[in-house]
């Protein structure tokens, strides 16, 4: 009923957009002629008269103006509403929230019972409070960011009372409004309360193009711990930005989420999500994924290839994926060439990396010659004396940088 | 030839324009409803400060161009050094300052000279000494001591000693809200269907608030007269001006005060152009030739409708009429320098929609303002005015005027809502009615000023002027 009377709401605000566009459009003929006939009622203009001996595009200049003027008044009053509207608006949310909060620190917190009375008593100055749908947004609100701030996660407690003032009729209308709000609401409540029932509903948001509300959906499902092998993402079938990215890898490391399918991920046809699978791969040190990850070196996609470096790198173990690293340099993006830079001189084979690290000051760019510089300071002190007489004003420069910031 | 009434003829050209005019604002408003509510809806509820712990964002440089700040410049760097964000670094540009900025900024933030080496990809003047701090809190605060070359020049230096991702371009006087990089960094990571080149946000007006350790306590409406106006043309100018050309992807101005870019490109664009006095103009159009003729690729300008930025507008005539002549000549000079892309549909939009309205509108509308005042002179003086013609005309500008000014208001109130009180909104109203009398002709004038020293005064071309600044108000 709820969802219908929003949908309703929706619809209505539209039609008034419409009509009022209609009734402009209509205003100008009716406007320009001295009656119109709609059935059996004859309308008369009586400004016709004035209009008649006019030029046409005096006419359409005078039908502007009364809309101009029509305009003014309207945005006036719109000024002056909303500005009261919005001071009305702080007062009463300063009124409820210190209702809210009193009242939810005093049911989670508080040692001494209630009787049963009291309790009751309580409830009924919150359901009275909690009539409109704004005040009952303000109490969900208040009440996740206690959860957040205190308690962690939601409890059997919270639970009870979120069931005890009915929440779900909110939530249920929220997550089928039309509005993009309200379904942003619905799924952070259902997911900070980890609500049930809402699953198929959530997958289907998680297919929108809009990708808030894509990334929304999908780390709402993340957090329901419902499909935690992340194959859906793949089955999704859809692009996913950094942004997703950053926020799903975010949650899975924030839940401590493990049995991944990382193959399924990795070998996508959607680079993103290829890319999403390495990442977590790379955090969750699969070592078993590295031949999978190496297919995807070379890809055209520059920020999938990148990626690929990125954990080769921090998966690196053996001698041979060193010197793979070192052989592919020429085809990693600057920030992988920078990584594997670190990684290279972290390992254990000492003259192999500082062999690399001459390479990388004579033939690459001024980044990389800083970042080698930085790390041949540690491992050899010969050549950065070397450096610092080189006939190449860079390396000579960059010597003289590595050299001051360092030391 | 004979039957040619020319009274007629350019009564009906005049009339044309200012309807094609008319319609563009009219339109401009349209969209921007539209984007702005898209906008708020998208991010009503984001979480900006979650991307502090994000595994892939891109990293930023803030790059500010000092020139005699001595009075500031602490408070400035203090604040900018408070911004939020994971990988970032500041770099300070001093432009050879005759004051003593440099060594203020040397001995608060206990700085040495180091032998930093960078490769010099853009044109800037001679760099001197490069500054770091040995105070490990300022481990991302870099000053750059250069040779004077002016704002643009500054910049390119900047963008040389830099090594981030993205650069923020930033006048040092100005307010940057805490979470300023976090917003203008999303569109970059949001969308992954054309690739973002720059970002622009909102301006807003700071004279007569209230500021405390380099950030705003509390938002005062401008008490100084000249300010009031500006109010409301930046609302104006903002609010529905670039986000209805940010939802065409038309945006052709990102503020020389705040603007995120991609260095990378920036730098195969070729940097600020130093002979420009609309250095901000002239990149955005150049970067968006850049990618219209070298990359090919579907890219975007993005603009960020919150108030992340606030500045100090002039309080006085004459530093107003320098400020807007000075406008004036750098957008003359950016439509002359790339004057290939007017009505070139090889440019897409840009070429067909934002340029030609900047050459119309921008360019020639004072022009065409100013004729058309002599021109009413001239029917008035040989009485060939009607009156009740002319008062009607009257009545549809102004009142299309006010309701334009008061929608900007209105939006203002509904959206962001930074400016509070009865005082403010009576006060804002009032001079929507002054400033047509007062400001706009003013305004046209200084715009004329601007084109007589681009065209005939050619020492004066390029001359920045100087832009005297009284300091925001200090709370305790």
């Amino acid at each position: 009923m709820k969802t219908l009377i929003i949908y309703i709401r929706y619809w209505l605000l539209r039609i008034f957009y419409i009509s009022l566009a209609i009734f402009i459009l209509f205003g100008s003929y009716y406007y320009a002629n001295p009656e119109i006939t709609i059935g059996n009622y004859i309308i008369h203009n009586p400004l016709y008269a004035n209009l008649e001996n006019i030029p046409a595009w005096l006419y359409a200049v005078d039908y502007f103006i009364f809309i101009f003027l029509v305009g003014i008044v309207l945005v006036f009053s719109w000024i002056l509403y909303y500005n009261a509207n919005k001071r009305h608006k702080e007062k009463t949310n300063k009124q409820y929230m210190h209702l809210f909060v009193t009242n939810l620190f005093s049911y989670l917190f508080m040692v001494e019972k209630f009787t049963e009375k009291e309790k009751k008593a309580k409830l009924k100055t919150l359901k009275k409070a909690l009539r409109s749908d704004h005040a009952r947004r303000l109490f969900i609100n208040t009440l996740r960011q206690i959860h957040a701030q205190t308690i962690g996660p939601v409890s059997d407690k919270t639970l009870r009372l979120m069931r005890s003032v009915k929440y779900d009729d909110l939530i249920r209308s929220y997550i089928n409004s039309p509005y993009l709000r309200h379904k942003i609401f619905a799924l952070k409540v259902i997911s900070d309360f980890k609500l049930e029932g809402f699953e198929k509903r959530i997958l289907k948001l998680a297919k929108r193009r809009n990708n808030v509300l894509r990334s929304e959906a999908i780390v709402t499902l993340l957090n329901l711990k419902v499909y935690e092998d992340l194959k859906f993402i793949e089955k999704l079938k859809t692009t996913l930005t950094l942004w997703d990215i950053n926020i799903i890898v975010k949650t899975v490391q924030e839940l401590n989420i493990k049995n991944i399918d990382y193959k399924s991920l990795i070998i996508s046809d959607y680079p993103n999500v290829s890319m999403l699978g390495i990442m977590l791969a790379k955090f969750n040190k699969q070592y078993i994924f590295k031949d999978l990850i190496l297919t995807r070196i070379g890809d055209s996609d520059g920020l999938l290839n990148e990626e690929a470096f990125l954990a080769l790198t921090a998966l690196a173990e053996s001698k041979d994926d060193y010197k793979y690293l070192v052989d592919n340099f020429d085809v990693a993006t600057e920030k992988a060439q920078l990584e594997i830079i670190r990684t290279v001189a972290n390992s254990a084979e000492q003259e192999e990396a500082v062999k690399f690290l001459n390479w990388v000051v004579e033939n690459k760019h001024h980044k990389q010659k800083i970042e080698a510089l930085t790390k041949l300071l540690d491992l050899d002190l010969d050549s950065i004396n070397r450096f610092k007489k080189s006939e190449n004003k860079l390396i000579r420069k960059s010597c003289l940088q590595i050299l001051d910031i360092n030391i | 030839m004979k039957d040619i009434n020319w009274i007629d003829l350019f009564n009906s050209l005049f009339f044309i324009y200012a309807c094609f005019l008319l319609g563009i604002y009219i339109f401009n408003a349209v969209l921007s409803i539209l984007e702005l509510r898209k906008y708020t809806s998208k991010n009503k509820y984001v979480d900006y400060k979650s991307m502090l712990s994000f595994q892939k964002l891109p990293s930023v440089s803030v790059i500010a161009p000092a020139y005699n700040e001595e009075k500031t410049i602490i408070d400035n760097i203090e604040c900018l050094l408070s911004l939020l964000y994971e990988d970032f670094e500041i770099i300070i540009v001093n432009d050879g300052s005759t004051d003593n900025t440099l060594d203020k900024i040397i001995r608060h933030f206990n700085l040495v000279k180091v032998n930093k080496a960078y490769e010099l990809e853009i044109e800037c003047s001679p760099i001197k000494t490069i500054y770091q701090s040995k105070n490990p809190a300022y481990y991302n605060l870099v000053v750059v001591d250069k040779i004077n070359g002016g704002k643009a020049d500054s910049l390119n230096a900047g963008v040389n000693i830099s090594e981030k991702d993205l650069f923020l371009a930033i006048d040092v006087d100005c307010i940057i809200e805490s979470d300023a990089i976090l917003k203008m960094v999303k569109p970059f990571i949001d969308d992954n269907k054309r690739v973002v080149i720059a970002s622009g946000g909102v301006i807003r007006i700071a004279n007569s608030s209230k500021i405390s350790e380099g950030r705003i306590v509390e938002v005062k409406y401008p008490r100084n007269f000249w300010a009031k106006f500006q109010v409301l043309e930046y609302f104006r100018a903002f609010t529905l001006g670039r986000m209805a050309w940010s939802k065409l992807n038309g945006l052709l101005i990102i503020s020389g005060a705040f603007g995120l870019f991609d260095r990378k490109r920036v730098i195969h664009a070729g940097g600020y152009d130093k002979d420009s006095v609309g250095e901000d103009l002239e990149l955005v159009v150049r970067l968006r030739r850049y990618m219209h003729e070298v990359e090919k690729k579907e890219y975007r300008v993005a603009f960020i409708p919150d108030p992340l930025c606030w500045t100090e507008v002039p309080e006085s005539y004459r530093v107003l009429a320098r400020q807007r002549n000075r406008w004036t000549r750098g957008a003359i000079d950016t439509i002359i320098k790339h004057r290939k892309m007017f009505l070139n549909p090889k440019y897409g939009l840009i070429g067909m929609m934002s340029f030609p309205n900047w050459v119309l509108f921008e360019w020639l509308g004072p022009i065409i303002q100013s004729i058309g005042l002599i021109y009413f002179v001239f029917l008035l003086i040989f009485g060939l005015v009607n009156y009740q013609v002319f008062l009607t005309l009257l009545i549809f500008l102004l009142s299309f005027s006010v309701m334009y000014s008061l929608f900007a208001i209105f939006f203002e109130a509904y959206t962001f809502n930074k400016y509070k009180g009865v005082s403010y909104l009576t006060q804002a109203i009032s001079f929507i009615f002054l400033e047509m009398f007062i400001y706009q002709p003013l305004n046209m004038f200084f715009s004329l000023t601007g084109h007589i020293d681009f065209y005939f005064r050619k020492e004066d071309k390029n001359k920045w002027g100087d832009m005297t600044r009284k300091g925001f108000a200090k709370f305790n």
